[in-house]
């Protein structure tokens, strides 16, 4: 079977875990417990009958005193942008990252996620967010997502399935 | 040394470290085979990696990091030495892995990282709650000041209009007695005004603005307090509300400059007013602390009474305990009186009603804060 490395990458607290958890398993919890280091999750996902099997890592997101450890991203198909659409400034980190990242793996394939959209309350981007539209003019699929209700999760990892093996046929 | 000699102690060494060791040979496949050194694998090994083998399918993170960076490590040769970084496997359990290229050997280091990994979490885990709290209360705030904002803005907007047109009517009024009515609209309003501009620049410049509110000499508590229970005579005759005072004292001084101490009275007999039934008493009392020189003021009404786990939600802004006055009446009492040095709480009465009570320094004859010498 195909297997394809998923990485996701975002500031600490944005959501990668919860993400995981709830597309791997189906479950979501509120509690906050810090990633140290990473832990491989994996499922299986059809395209166009083609059975492909995601090997996702979460890595510890990166924060104040320390970078993402950039050995764990060798090899990586996709990568999975996370930011916390309730902390702005959660989008600029990931850009910085994603800038860095692009330059060092050019053929992985990437979206991105504005998770925690159930928080509309508390939601810090706009409607037409300028920051969506240049990055869509760029290529760049984007999602909104909420690990806690569900919203768009499959739909985010199916869909970075879908551009990996569309990357490998080509 | 003999060979079973280094193999025994090779063992203890890695035992001591909590590690294995394996020698990765090149398979036919290109990829590797492993073999284990030294005598016994601790009990996780097998747990978790099956055998040496196995290696590779039971660990997807090992996979990648053998096909990754430790064959480049060992393509390299030359004393080549690479951390995997820390990794879970289920259980939760926690490894690191090396990568050594080492008298044209290349070796594989699995070390067990349960405390490394604890350490490190509970650093990141205590930093980034820190963090992630500091966020919340800074949006909190400003969130706050908006709202702020916005309602000065409304209380203020519509008094512009209301004065405007006020001394327009009044300049055409001939009769001196409806003159007068509108002086005194006039006079109202415009007090009206200046408190709203005056709260929303002490809340707008948060404690520190307040820091230059001038205590002075401080202030007559009982003479505020007697002078504003008549200010608040017609409201309580209204609701049939009787008002006592309940003091030892003929005249106390305490912190605080005349405005503010004013208001915060103010603040609280209307909050007593709000809560009264009808016909009910309202205390006023103002007595010494014990061995404090301080002087506790209080204010006790006879309603509803207090819910034990929301008397300090009465002073958040905002709370929807602390309703009227828009939120903010309680909440602005307690940062004055705190600024001044001073305390404020709130209770239920034992047979019914609430209590608020404040405690400030009193100040002596000479104008200074009383110190326990001069009691
Ligand atoms: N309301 C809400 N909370 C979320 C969502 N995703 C994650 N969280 C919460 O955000 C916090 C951080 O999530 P986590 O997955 O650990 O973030 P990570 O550091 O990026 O892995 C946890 O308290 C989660 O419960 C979401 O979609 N909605
Ligand atoms: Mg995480």
């Amino acid at each position: 079977m195909i297997k394809k490395k998923v990485c996701l990458i975002g500031a600490y607290a944005v959501g990668k875990t919860s993400l995981v958890r709830k597309y791997v398993d189906g479950i979501f919890s509120d509690e906050y417990l810090t990633t140290v280091g990473v832990k491989i999750d994996q499922r299986q996902e059809n395209i166009d009958g083609t059975d492909i099997l995601l090997m996702v890592w979460d890595i510890a997101g990166r924060d104040e005193v320390q970078p993402v450890q950039k050995s764990f991203l060798t090899r990586t198909d996709a990568f999975i942008y996370v930011i916390d659409g309730t902390r702005r400034e959660t989008l600029d980190a990931v850009r910085v990252e994603m800038a860095e990242i692009r330059n060092d793996y050019p053929d992985a394939v990437s979206i991105l996620l504005a998770n925690k959209y159930d928080l509309t309350e508390e939601w810090e981007l706009e409607e037409n967010e300028p920051a969506f539209e240049e990055l869509r003019g760029e290529g760049l699929e984007i999602l909104l997502t909420s690990a806690k209700t569900g919203e768009n999760v499959a739909e985010a990892f199916a869909t970075v399935a879908r551009l990996a093996v569309r990357e490998s046929n080509e | 040394m003999n060979e079973e000699r280094s193999e025994s102690l090779l063992g203890g060494i890695l035992e001591g470290f909590d590690s294995v060791a394996l020698e990765a040979v090149p398979a036919e496949d290109g990829g590797f085979e492993f073999h284990l050194l030294g005598d016994n694998a601790p009990a996780w090994f097998a747990g978790c990696f099956g055998s040496e083998s196995e290696l590779c399918d039971h660990s997807p993170f090992l996979e990648d990091f053998v096909l990754g960076h430790a064959t480049d490590a060992w393509k390299n040769g030359t004393s080549a030495d690479v951390k995997s970084g820390i990794w879970e496997e289920p259980g939760p359990r926690f490894f690191e892995a090396r990568a050594l290229h080492f008298d044209s050997a290349s070796l594989l280091l699995i070390s067990n990282a349960h405390e490394a990994h604890l350490r490190e979490q509970l650093f990141n885990q205590h930093a980034h709650e820190e963090a992630l709290n500091r966020r919340r209360l800074a949006k909190e705030r400003e969130r706050k000041e908006i709202l702020l904002d916005c309602i000065v803005h409304d209380l203020a907007s519509p008094l512009s209009t209301i004065l405007m047109n006020v001394q327009h009517v009044r300049g055409r009024i001939e009769s001196e007695p409806l003159r007068k009515a509108l002086e005194r609209a006039q006079t109202q309003a415009e007090r009206q005004r200046d408190l709203i501009y005056s709260i929303s620049n002490l809340f707008s410049t948060e404690l520190g603005g307040l820091a230059d509110i001038h205590a002075g000499q401080g202030v007559d508590a009982i003479e505020i307090v007697e002078s504003l229970i008549e200010a608040h005579r017609t409201e309580a005759d209204a609701k049939l509300l009787q008002f006592r005072v309940e003091t030892e004292m003929d005249s106390v001084r305490v912190k605080g400059d005349r405005e503010h101490f004013e208001r915060v009275v103010d603040n609280l007999l209307l909050n007593a007013i709000q809560h009264s039934p009808p016909a009910g008493k309202v205390t006023v009392g103002i007595a010494p602390v014990e061995d404090a020189n301080r002087i506790q003021i209080f204010v006790r009404d006879e309603g509803p009474g207090i819910p034990e786990n929301r008397a300090e939600a009465l002073f958040e802004p905002f709370s929807p305990e602390s309703e009227g006055e828009a939120g903010l009446g309680l909440y602005f009492c307690k940062m004055v009186v705190e600024l001044w040095g001073g305390s404020i709480a709130a209770r239920s009465e034992p047979f019914g009603g609430s209590r608020i009570e404040i405690e400030l320094p009193q100040i002596g004859e000479n104008g200074n804060e009383k110190s326990k010498t001069d009691a």
